[in-house]
């Protein structure tokens, strides 16, 4: 008790030297959780093996494309897909269940994609888990449609919301003027990428007007419609493996001019692989505040020990004892450690917050600011440790202060 | 020389080594203080009067000799225990105060109470008499920085009072003062002297020499004279302190 109050009054006597200590602190903490929150989540959005979708259907070209463009709404489908081969593929033994869809529509920055109806009644995005609705209905009929609930919060939208969809995905492509869809219903968040997507009936699409004869045609016949792809749901063996059957579909589309099927967990890892050397960086970004943080903290006691050197000595001669002046040392390092790291914590989530909001408006990706991370699981024990740590050699500096020379010597 | 030896040196030997070069800032003080006296220690710079206050103080270990305060072998102990011994039997005045800045009067007076493991009540009851028996009861919970110089050399003196010591050692209380002030200082330490307080204090000043009992005068390390006198009388221009225990 009577340390903390020499404690207390030591830290007031030097609150300048203190706050530069903690905001050292702060400013490595707020740093290390910001670049590990974003480092683990960008590898969790891309790891999260296919958002409940074993593997893909879709055109030729790049599987990573595919990937992005279904699952993550990004970029363009590289082609189409024929409908027969989809109903083919659907019976194929390997395959559980297909759901067709057609990407490619927007409105105001959010992915306008036609799927079919019944995947928003049947889909399990997660394990037993299908998507519920928040407010509203399905769409039932023509000119229908159900918004998730990001795309439903980012352009302010409820049930009854009427908008003309844009063919395309850029700002200056061509609007659809005289379709006007209406929003039946939100859909309740599921924290994946499927929350940012409005969702049209698929057979809506083929009758929006601007698409020409040919499309038009396809309303009318399923055997003449192309899709982008198709969300395939793979049967399972005994242990949870995909049915070994997918190899025999893999190399089957692989021969044909038409599609081929992507496994998103075969596809992501190889983005990663791209990515990696982002990755790398900011894991060595990491390592390096973690070593600014203690090397600051340590310099910043060292300093407001220079500061405090008269202090400690003037103690000593009203009868401090060694204990009491190391535990002082030390004790005040815990409180300025643990400053830093309130402050810290604080500063890196704000940052988290701001900068999950950038990364939204900026490319549409999801991140969980107030996700737990790593950073957290080793800074909350770590930072009280390192900061003892580093007030270990100002307190041994304490130690040994030459009492007459510090008390003698004038006043800096 | 009445009372009983507080302080008993014999061959005390202090010896430093500045660039390869043996330097002895006491070559053999023999020396014997009684309680109550109060003692000026003179010299020019170098002559080892610091030194010899260092070593009173317990902050500085001699080479040789031996040191005996209050009948215990200083040499014996280690640091805790001459902490333990500076904050029950010392107290310590500086030339330049040495007080916590941000810190009221009260609190920088509590600090040698501290140490001492006295609880919060009984701390601000002794900070608060110690700071009325030397003029302060009005200025507690000033900062340093609203007191005069001679306010501040006061509250250090009450910081050094606040444990009861039995020795006050004073490291040129009045080299930061002017003259006036520095009176009043020597008045306060003659009416502690009066209480008998044990008090010695190194100045290289002879008009503030004048008002102790006893004169050392230091020259090269040795004790070269040593002399009683009958003390000038401070008279200082404020009210004097309350000079109550």
């Amino acid at each position: 008790m009577h340390l903390l109050t020499i404690a207390r009054i030591s830290l007031r006597q030097h609150r300048v030297s203190s706050a530069v200590a903690a905001l050292a602190l702060a400013v490595g903490v707020a740093l290390l959780l910001t670049v590990t929150a974003l480092r683990e989540q960008t590898q969790a959005r891309f790891t999260q093996v296919g958002l409940g979708v074993d593997a893909l259907l879709g055109p030729k070209g790049s599987p990573l494309q595919i990937v992005l463009n279904a699952l993550y709404h990004l970029e363009d489908m590289p082609g189409t897909v024929p409908w027969p081969l989809f109903t083919a593929v659907k019976q194929h033994p390997a395959v559980a269940d297909g759901f067709a869809l057609v990407t490619g529509h927007s409105y105001s920055g959010v992915r306008v994609n036609a799927v079919e109806t019944r995947f928003l009644a049947k889909f399990t995005w997660k394990p037993d888990t299908r998507f519920a609705l928040a407010q509203g209905r399905l769409a039932e009929a023509r000119h229908e449609a159900v918004a998730g609930a990001e795309a439903a919060v980012r352009l302010g939208i409820t049930p009854g919301f009427r908008f003309c969809p844009v063919c395309g995905v850029d700002p200056g492509d061509p609007v659809h003027d005289q379709d006007h869809i209406t929003i039946t219903g939100i859909l309740a968040p599921t924290g994946t990428p499927h929350d940012r997507v409005i969702y049209l009936r698929l057979e809506d699409f083929y009758t929006l007007g601007g698409h020409g004869s040919a499309t038009g045609a396809m309303a009318d016949d399923p055997a003449h419609r192309t899709i982008s792809g198709a969300y395939l749901v793979l049967r399972r063996i005994r242990g949870g493996g995909y049915h070994p059957a997918i190899q025999d579909l893999q190399y089957q589309l692989q021969q044909s001019p038409q599609a081929q099927v992507v496994l998103p967990a075969e596809t992501l890892p190889k983005l990663l692989s791209i990515i990696g050397w982002v990755d790398r960086v900011l894991a060595a970004i990491a390592l390096v505040v973690a070593a600014l943080a203690t090397a600051l903290l340590t310099l910043a006691l060292l300093a407001s020990l220079r500061e405090r050197r008269r202090d400690l000595a003037l103690l000593r001669a009203l009868g401090a004892g060694r204990r009491t002046i190391l535990g002082l040392i030390l004790l005040q390092a815990l409180v300025i450690s643990l400053a830093g790291l309130t402050v810290g914590l604080a500063l890196g989530q704000g940052l988290l917050v701001i900068g999950c909001g950038i990364l939204r408006a900026k490319t549409g990706l999801v991140f969980d600011p107030w996700t737990w991370t790593t950073a957290h699981s080793l800074l909350l024990p770590l930072v009280p440790l390192v900061g003892v740590g580093a007030g270990l050699l100002p307190a041994l500096q304490a130690y040994r202060l030459p009492l007459l020379d510090t008390l003698t010597a004038p006043h800096a | 020389m009445a009372g009983p030896a507080l302080i008993e040196l014999v061959g005390l030997v202090r010896t430093y080594h500045v660039g390869g070069t043996e330097v002895k800032a006491l070559g053999g003080i023999n020396l014997t203080i009684t309680e109550g006296e109060f003692v000026a220690i003179m010299g020019s710079s170098g002559s080892g009067k610091s030194t010899l206050m260092n070593t009173l103080g317990c902050l500085d270990r001699p080479d040789g000799g031996t040191y005996r305060l209050a009948g215990t072998e200083v040499a014996g102990l280690d640091r805790d225990a001459l902490a333990d011994l500076r904050n029950h039997t010392l107290g310590f005045v500086f030339q330049s105060f040495n007080l916590l800045s941000r810190t009221s009067a009260r609190e920088n007076v509590e600090l040698p109470l501290l140490y001492a493991g006295v609880g919060s009540a009984e701390r601000d009851q002794r900070a608060r008499k110690a700071l009325e028996r030397v003029g302060l009861a009005d200025r507690m919970d000033h900062h340093p920085n609203q007191l005069s110089g001679g306010q501040q050399q006061r509250v250090a003196i009450a910081r050094a009072l606040v444990n009861t010591p039995r020795m006050i050692l004073a490291d040129e209380p009045t080299g930061n003062l002017d003259t006036a002030t520095s009176i009043e200082i020597m008045a306060l330490f003659q009416a502690l002297g009066r209480e008998g307080m044990t008090i010695v204090l190194v100045t290289h000043e002879p008009d503030i020499a004048v008002y102790a009992t006893r004169v050392l005068t230091m020259r090269d390390g040795l004790i070269v004279a040593d002399r009683l006198q009958e003390p000038q009388q401070a008279v200082a221009s404020t009210p004097p302190p309350v000079a109550a225990t």
